[in-house]
């Protein structure tokens, strides 16, 4: 069964009086528990591609379903609560909000959802925050984290919903090798443990060992495709 | 709750921008709230200082009075007669809105030099004195002499008219036996003793031409307590003696003549008028000689002063047109600021003028706010964009704009609000006094007193409410507008 499925993805960018072509016809499919990395070099198309996933972007034509959504045709809200419920986010620069503390940062999207009780909702976040090595540090500002940590609160921020997609664009851009590492090792260990579906874009050859599946893209098309 | 957590520490976060709109919101809602006070103040002192010492609430004028500014007419036009008081006066007091209502006359008479000096001219008001005092308890403030009791006559000069009368005249007017020239208005104070009289001659002068000369004593001298150069003008009269003066008789009162009489009495020739042989071959019209008359027999005023309760003047005025026409009675009903003519209009305008400024305030604030948020939510694109793609809404980020404010508005606007109430509590100790007859509108009296009820305070929290909820409008739509992709495109 496919998380995602992409059929004749095109996406287009007016830039003065020229077109940006970021995507050309773009076919892809992303069956539940993969874990997979699509490699290009910067301006190739990777971030595109995961925006309009992630339903933060719209298609100029095509098709994407999410969990069997027909993306490109749902309202503003609708695209809201499929990012709410569906997907979770990793963002490059590890963007927590920064007046939460790490354990808020992971109880957010909870928050936003509702339904649960304040109780839950903190249990929740806590256990999180721990497998993913953080609960000494539940009480500190982002600020007052280094960026690995950080990345490790925004990898507990996007699972805490229980998604069926977690995109990550380029997790390891912003930091060290050494911490680059363990953050893809715990997108892993996680895949492995909770059966996520895990999309993350690198233009890192180095990473691609974390990755089951790759896809190469190249000014907006997939290699061999 | 995640809405109000993260308001408040977002304003603790950017502690500069918040002291910056809460240092607006503090200054425009002390200044609004202290303006509210001086307009409140205001209008309890023109309530004193108008209302209840001088026209009551509203005043009733004849049908036939074109002019509103019955008061201070320009140039001192006739107020016309009022007919019918006994039916209109039943009707008014018959209102349970009504807390009361005094018949007076008003005119303006012309005071007679009685060596060829040049006339004087003051407004004389006819009134029943006792219920003219009990009326307007503590508005006029007796200097020396008396008032007249009921059954006699006289008038009594209040400063205004005399020092009027004596720029005209250059005599002055004071009680038989007072002879403290201290009680004179200052520039009148060197008049000569020669120049001192106790007897005034009024002659009453009217559109129809039909008033007499009337030799008045004078019995007392005073003041009004409030606006007394504006009041003061007008001196007070026994209405039998205002009456004779304006040449008003009723029915019962009245002389029928033969032709043959008319004529006589019209006639030139004084041979005639002693052989009672007149050579008129016609009789002038009677009107023309008559004095003006009720149609009916009750006694003639010019105005009834009504004071009331529940409504705003201008209602109770309206009410009262309404219920003369249904019984067909000649007469008309107008608020006492149209009544006063020129110092209602100044009323107004300084109110206005109070009211201009605490909008433009308002307007001003509101701009600054709202331009400060809106750099604000813009600072915080990469933020809100990354709230918005973890799947928060844009209602849910207008919300964390709009509970920003409210935080800001509460605390700062209340502080602004609490500071207004004490310096208006504090101003009225501090003794400002003027004797400036405009500024006593503005001050509410001799001293500078502003006031606030809890209407007042509840309009002005109000109105910060209002003041926080436009100036929001743009930044909320502004911070909800922003897409997860700004947030992205930002880095």
């Amino acid at each position: 069964m496919n998380v995602v499925e992409i059929r004749s993805l095109v996406k287009d960018y007016p830039l003065g009086n020229t077109v940006v072509h970021a995507l050309r016809g773009v076919d892809l499919d992303i069956p539940k528990g993969s874990l997979m990395s699509i490699v290009g070099p910067s301006g190739s198309g990777k971030t595109t591609l995961l925006n309009i996933v992630g339903c933060v972007d719209t298609a100029s034509s095509g098709s994407v379903k999410v969990g069997g959504e027909e993306t490109t045709r749902l309202s503003d809200r609708r695209l809201t609560d499929l990012r709410l419920r569906t997907i979770g986010f990793i963002f490059q620069t590890f963007n927590l909000v920064p007046v939460l503390t790490a354990l808020e940062n992971v109880e957010f999207p909870l928050l936003l959802q509702g339904g649960l009780s304040t109780g839950k909702v903190r249990e929740k976040a806590r256990a999180l925050l721990a497998s993913v090595g953080l609960d000494e540090h539940e009480k500190h500002k982002p600020a007052e984290l280094s960026g690995g940590q950080r990345q490790r609160v925004a990898i507990a921020r996007a699972l805490v919903t229980d998604p069926s997609l977690v995109l990550a664009d380029e997790p390891t851009a912003n930091l060290d090798s050494e911490t680059g590492e363990s953050i893809l090792l715990l997108m892993q260990t996680m895949n492995q443990e909770r059966g996520t579906t895990f999309v993350f874009s690198t233009h890192d050859p180095q990473v691609l060992r974390y990755a089951r599946d790759v896809v190469r893209i190249h000014d907006g098309r997939f290699e061999g495709a | 709750m995640l809405v109000w957590r993260l308001a408040w520490r977002n304003l603790w976060r950017h502690r500069g921008r918040s002291l910056v709109v809460g240092g607006i919101l503090f200054l425009g809602a002390s200044l609004l709230t202290f303006g509210n006070g001086v307009v409140s103040g205001m209008e309890r002192g023109m309530d004193r200082q108008v209302v209840e010492s001088f026209t009551g609430d509203v005043v009733v004028a004849s049908d036939k009075q074109v002019d509103d500014a019955v008061f201070l007419s320009m140039m001192g036009k006739e107020v016309e007669p009022l007919y019918h008081i006994h039916s209109i006066q039943g009707l008014v007091d018959s209102q349970p809105w009504v807390r009361g209502s005094l018949p007076i006359g008003k005119n303006m008479v012309m005071a007679l030099h009685e060596e060829d000096g040049s006339p004087g001219y003051i407004f004389l008001l006819g009134v029943d004195f006792a219920k003219w005092k009990k009326f307007f308890p503590g508005a006029f403030k007796l200097e020396a002499g008396t008032i007249p009791q009921p059954g006699s006559t006289g008038i009594v000069m209040p400063t205004g008219a005399n020092t009027q009368l004596y720029q005209q005249m250059g005599q002055v007017f004071m009680p038989e036996g007072v002879t403290d020239t201290s009680l004179l208005p200052s520039d009148a104070r060197k008049v000569r003793p020669s120049n001192i009289r106790h007897e005034v001659v009024l002659m009453g002068f009217s559109n129809s031409m039909t008033a007499f000369d009337q030799r008045l004593k004078v019995v007392g001298l005073g003041r009004y307590k409030a606006l007394n150069t504006i009041w003061g003008k007008f001196a007070l009269a026994d209405i039998e003696s205002y009456r004779s003066v304006l040449g008003y008789l009723r029915q019962d009162e009245k002389v029928s003549l033969s032709p043959e009489e008319k004529s006589l009495l019209t006639s030139n020739d004084l041979d005639d008028l002693l052989s009672g042989k007149p050579q008129a071959k016609t009789a002038p019209a009677a009107d023309s000689i008559a004095a003006q008359t009720d149609p009916g027999t009750d006694p003639i005023w010019n105005l009834l002063l009504v004071k009331i309760k529940g409504m705003d003047a201008a209602t109770g005025a309206r009410r009262l047109d309404t219920l003369f026409k249904r019984a067909h009675l000649p007469a008309r009903a107008m608020p006492w600021n149209k009544a006063v003519g020129v110092i209602g209009s100044m009323a107004m305008l300084i109110r206005g003028a109070l009211l201009g400024f605490a909008a433009l305030l308002f307007v001003v604030a509101g701009i600054v706010i709202a331009n400060t948020l809106a750099m604000s939510a813009l600072e915080r694109t990469t933020e809100i964009g990354m709230m918005r793609a973890v799947g928060a809404t844009r209602t849910f980020i207008a919300r964390l704009m709009l509970s920003e404010t409210a935080v800001l508005a509460a605390a700062f606007g209340g502080g602004g609000l609490l500071t207004g109430v004490l310096a208006v509590a504090l101003v009225p100790f501090a003794g400002f006094r003027t004797g400036n007859d405009l500024l006593q509108m503005v001050y509410g009296g001799e001293v500078f007193h502003p006031l606030l009820r809890a209407p007042d305070l509840v309009a002005c929290a109000v109105e910060l409410a209002l003041l926080v909820a436009l100036a929001s409008l743009y930044p909320m739509k502004l911070a909800a507008s922003i897409a997860p992709l700004d947030a992205m495109a930002r880095e």
